[in-house]
């Protein structure tokens, strides 16, 4: 029977090119990304997961210190300049002192940014490992290997924690080696069963 | 008998020598601080290294240069 109707074929769309996942100034959890290495990182090593605390733990200090900057504009309002802390001060060394307040103030926000860029969780075909910065000049790097990973497990407590996602992951690990933490970070039950899924492949494997 | 403030000390104190000791002490030690902090970013891209971690490293740097300035404006100026 000939055929009563036959649709034009249509050209698929064209598929875009397949690019690989790279990780931005403000990632906070990337699958695969192709943009991270790390020292200690193996020739066949991969990075399957970048962690770090939800951009939202940030709102702190951020607000701190958008009050520290206005603090000069309204300081005024509230004191009289006779009853201002520097008011024995020549007059030149104002706008220098008003530079280096903000400056500081720069460095500030600065220090806390780099608290939270450099607090790094990172999950690899072969081992977990924890990057601790904080105070500027203390830095801890802790790795473990999947095969020595006895549970993982995550909490995810609180109404913030829950409206945007993000929880502890706890990583406890066999014998006397320190447990690895990844402190609120996105999609904390992704995290986990990524783990737990290697953790599984490395059991059927051996 | 009332104690008569050396001459020295108070052109010293009236001239602003002493409010430009005190200032340009603290950006040198400000400087210091941004240092470190440069050192310290620098110490760690290699840690761990990300596309922006050069960003960073850009930032970090300026705040240095900037407090250099400043330092050395308030050497100058001051």
């Amino acid at each position: 029977m000939p055929d009563v109707f036959v649709a034009a074929k249509k050209n698929p769309p064209p598929q875009p090119a397949e690019t690989e996942p790279t990780t931005t100034l403000l990632s906070s959890f990337c699958l695969d990304p192709a943009d991270v290495s790390f020292q200690t990182q193996e020739d066949d090593e991969r990075v399957l997961l970048f962690t770090r605390r939800h951009v939202v733990t940030n709102i702190p200090w951020l607000l701190f210190f958008f009050a520290l900057i206005a603090i000069p504009f309204f300081f005024p309002l509230f004191f009289p300049m006779s009853a201002f802390p520097l008011a024995f001060l020549p007059p030149r060394f104002a706008p220098f002192a008003l530079a280096l307040y903000y400056l500081i103030c720069v460095a500030f926000a600065f220090v806390n940014f780099l608290t939270w860029y450099y607090n790094i969780g990172i999950v690899t075909n072969k081992r977990v490992v924890d990057v601790d910065f904080s105070d500027i000049v203390y830095h801890d790097v802790a790795q473990t290997k999947l095969s020595l990973i006895d549970d993982v497990n995550y909490t995810q407590s609180g109404v913030l924690r829950t409206l945007f996602n993000y929880g502890d992951v706890f990583i406890q690990t066999a014998g006397g080696k320190e447990n690895l933490e990844m402190l609120a970070i996105p999609k904390p039950s992704q995290a986990v069963e990524i783990v737990a899924n290697l953790m599984g492949e490395r059991a059927h494997a051996s | 008998m009332p104690v008569e403030v050396p001459t020295i000390i108070q052109e010293f104190i009236q001239g602003g020598l002493l409010f430009k000791g005190a200032f340009v002490t603290l950006t040198v030690f400000f400087t210091l601080f941004t240092l470190v902090v440069f050192n310290q970013v620098r110490t760690m891209e290699k840690t761990v290294h990300t596309q922006s971690a050069n960003l960073v490293l850009f930032f970090s740097l300026v705040i240095v240069v900037s407090a250099i300035s400043l330092f050395l404006l308030s050497l100058a100026i001051l």
